[in-house]
């Protein structure tokens, strides 16, 4: 596996934030993992970071949950989508989520998503996903 | 007695009178047509009572006063048959069978007009098939609205289990993950800063989900709570109680409060009005402007539609309604995270102003603030 990746956690909820960063830490087979609190400050961390080019903390993997104030889950793949077509399609977005709303799934549905993860994540989730 | 008898008796002899055609001076015309038109009022009724008879074989469980129906099959055709024996009288002077049949009929139509009286007045409050109509279209209506109140309470219902399950599932999932680290830790590293971190968190997680149940238990007495202390209540006492409950918070803000008060007292819940100001106003302070003092305005008066209504306005942080109105009032949903909220508030103001048949609304703009418009 290489090291190369970078992985974005996006979600509100610093305790869930915590045991992902940690988990994948633990792995050591990623570059960088690093979160933001709301769809916002992920935006605007990827648009610096992987704008015009990719740069080394641009996110290749991102974990991104639902709800969150400010900007949710689906406000920012609506954003990303628009603003970085390219983006979307070269890397993997995954949803990590706690609930499994039907109305939340068939929302997101509409975005390219690579998969639906539950909380909490773990080293098994996270290797399945990556390989 | 002796006439009585011989009346019935010889009730259908004719030796006693000569035939109508030799009583006075008939010409043949006026004796055809008295006859011929006898003959056709007789036939006439007889087909009446023929076709009500058709009428109420046919809808026999539907058609209401049957009983008088058929009284007035008797009365017509009996009337009929008193034509048909004067008609008959110009060759067969049976003048005892036709006072016989008048007085049978005497008797059948004073029966009818008796009984006609007597079902008047139910007959008045019979509902035409015009107003019948009307009622139909008027119920259709209601059941309509009912059901599509029932639908919308349907789906609050499933957003509210949605919402609440995700937020008891949140801290549950990481609590579940924090084990699992800190199994993990305790097999390989055993580092005690990192293990004492992860108990650190489980327990706030565990108060977490504490908390959610309050919270939701709360809700559930708001749905349930009668709110029957119902009064004149002083919106600028109440307001003025507020403060004082949230005095290190109101003067740490050094929050400014104006009325303008068309109206000072409302007949309301104080309980009620209570709960929905108090969240209004604390919401209101802790969602204040970083470059402003906060100004809270409240207004209560009379809208174009003449209803009360009660606005609380203020200066602060603001809400982008075009991407978040539809999801202001729904269950744990909140908008800022840099201060401590549970996302309940202004979801039960909405259950407790709409319990009670009012409405609340909100204008909001991104850093110029947020007025919500309660109508009571």
């Amino acid at each position: 596996m290489n090291k190369q990746k970078s992985i974005l956690l996006i979600d509100d909820d610093v305790t869930s934030n915590f045991i992902s960063e940690l988990v994948i830490k633990k792995l050591s087979i990623f570059n960088s993992v690093r979160s933001a609190k709301n769809g916002k400050e992920a935006l605007d961390f990827i648009l610096d970071n992987c704008l015009p080019d990719y740069k080394e903390n641009c996110p290749q993997i991102i974990f991104l949950d639902l709800h969150m104030p400010v900007m949710d889950g689906f406000d920012f793949l609506e954003h990303l989508t628009l603003q970085m077509p390219h983006y979307v399609q070269a890397f993997k977005i995954f949803i990590l989520t706690s609930s499994s709303n039907p109305k939340d799934m068939e929302m997101a549905g509409k975005y390219k998503i690579d998969g639906y993860v539950v909380k909490p994540l773990n080293a098994e989730k996270v290797k399945e996903l990556i390989d | 007695m002796e006439e009585v008898k011989e009346f019935f008796l010889k009730l259908l002899m004719n030796e006693a009178w000569p035939a109508r055609w030799f009583c006075g001076r008939w010409t043949n015309f006026h004796g055809w047509l008295y006859i011929l038109s006898s003959i056709t009022i007789w036939a006439a009724y007889f087909a009446i009572p023929l076709s009500f008879f058709y009428l109420i074989s046919k809808r026999k469980d539907e058609m209401p006063f049957v009983k008088i129906l058929w009284l007035f099959i008797l009365f017509i055709l009996s009337c009929g048959l008193t034509h048909f024996i004067d008609a008959l009288i110009f060759w067969y002077p049976v003048y005892r069978l036709s006072a016989f049949v008048l007085f049978i009929t005497a008797i059948i139509s004073w029966f009818a007009v008796i009984s006609l009286y007597k079902v008047l007045p139910l007959a008045l409050n019979l509902k035409s098939p015009l107003q019948l109509e009307s009622i139909v279209v008027e119920r259709t209506k209601q059941l309509e609205e009912s059901n599509n109140t029932l639908t919308r309470l349907n789906e609050e219902m499933d957003n509210f289990i949605y919402s609440a399950s995700h937020d008891l599932k949140s801290p549950i999932n990481n609590i579940e993950g924090l084990i699992q680290l800190l199994k993990d830790e305790l097999e390989n590293d055993n580092d005690p800063v990192i293990i004492n971190d992860l108990i650190r968190r489980i327990e706030s997680s565990t108060m977490r989900v504490k908390g959610t149940i309050v919270n939701l238990t709360d809700i559930v007495k708001v749905q349930t709570k009668p709110y029957d202390d119902v009064k004149e209540v002083s919106i600028r006492d109440l307001i003025e109680e507020i403060i004082d409950e949230n005095e290190i918070l109101v003067r740490l803000n050094a929050v400014m409060f104006r009325f303008d008060l068309k109206m000072e007292t409302v007949l309301y819940s104080r309980q009620a009005l209570k709960s929905v100001l108090y969240n209004l106003i604390v919401n209101a302070i802790k969602y204040r402007s970083p470059f402003r003092l906060p100004e809270i305005d409240i207004y209560c008066g009379y809208n174009a539609d003449n209803r009360i209504e009660i606005i609380i306005q203020d200066n602060g942080l603001g809400i982008d309604l075009n991407v978040n109105k539809d999801r202001l009032f729904t269950l744990f949903k909140r908008f800022h995270d840099h201060v401590e909220g549970s996302g309940i508030g202004l979801y039960m103001i909405k259950k407790i102003i709409e319990n009670k048949g009012g409405k609340i609304t909100v204008e909001s703009t991104v850093d110029v603030g947020t007025a919500f418009k309660i109508i009571i």
